[in-house]
């Protein structure tokens, strides 16, 4: 009999840990793996944008400052509904293409921030919070990209006017690498 | 005695980690070594600096690639390993549960 007891508690126990650790990874990004490049840690000022706002979609998701994961990838939230600004890049409202990313969907299929941005249409306006005020970007065109085709010059270009463009996964799941097979990209400029 | 412990011990296990030859990890961007990741123009230098992607070599700058924002092509699979392992979970609690009501 004890022998049984002792068995069934550690069978539940384990089994309790795999439900919790399925459950959170599922449901919550840990901290990204992000390698130290650029603008490494967290940046402060009054042009730092704290809330996205997408009144079209019905978003209002806080800011995440995000890096680049070791994979060189764009780093990502660490949740699912929060947004990342790629740091080392222009801010919101400078020279250049501010780069926002959102997740689409989380592990149990749940849509996340960005599960409908490809539904935005010229003209549609995305807000920027920042400790100074709020800056006002209007949609200019919505393109969907095979995921390695996205044209990484144009996303995070540095100069020019002001931009700020959004980007998340779209398209078929590719199992054995563990993401969407396309990506959307936002492309919105500065309005006022 | 001792064996049969250990039998039980392991074949328990096996059956409660078996979720876990299933289990995703989730936590960062997919390794993808492939093409993917953002061009490089230097690897000697790691500095990221996407205003001026495109420059030359000798600038040494680097453009992130394209994020992986999205798990939910893993929705079944995290459905079955919950269902599972509340199942497991369930049944080692009304074991439990019973065996104490016995004693």
């Amino acid at each position: 009999m004890r022998v049984r007891t002792i068995a069934a508690i550690a069978i539940t126990a384990v089994a309790v840990v795999v439900f919790a650790t399925t459950f959170s990874g599922a449901t919550l990004y840990s901290a990204p793996d992000e390698v130290t490049v650029g603008a490494a840690q967290a940046i402060l000022g009054a042009a730092v944008p704290t809330r996205l706002r997408i009144p079209a979609l019905g978003v209002d998701a806080h800011v995440q400052q995000v890096g680049v994961a070791k994979s060189g990838n764009l780093a990502v939230p660490t949740n699912f509904t929060d947004v990342g600004w790629y740091r080392a890049g222009p801010k919101p409202g400078e020279a250049g293409s501010a780069v926002v990313d959102g997740h689409v969907d989380n592990g149990l299929g749940v849509p996340a921030v960005f599960k409908n941005v490809q539904n935005l249409n010229p003209g549609d306006e995305i807000l920027i919070d920042n400790a100074s005020g709020t800056l006002r970007f209007v949609v200019q065109s919505v393109a969907v990209y095979p995921r390695k085709e996205v044209p990484l010059q144009q996303l995070f270009h540095g100069d020019g006017v002001p931009r700020l463009n959004l980007i998340t996964c779209e398209g078929e799941w590719l199992a054995d690498q563990k993401t969407y097979d396309h990506r959307v990209v936002v492309y919105a400029v500065l309005a006022g | 005695m001792k064996t049969r412990i250990a039998k039980i011990g392991i074949t328990a296990a096996l059956i409660a980690a078996a979720p876990f030859a299933f289990a995703q990890t989730y936590g960062s961007p997919t390794t993808d070594s492939s093409g993917s990741s953002g061009s490089q123009t230097s690897a000697s230098t790691q500095t990221t600096d996407p205003g001026t992607t495109g420059t030359s070599a000798s600038s040494g700058s680097t453009t992130p690639g394209t994020p992986n924002t999205g798990a939910g092509g893993d929705a079944a699979t995290n459905a079955v390993v919950l269902t599972l392992s509340t199942l497991v979970a369930a049944g080692g609690l009304a074991f439990l549960a019973r065996t104490r009501k016995v004693a």
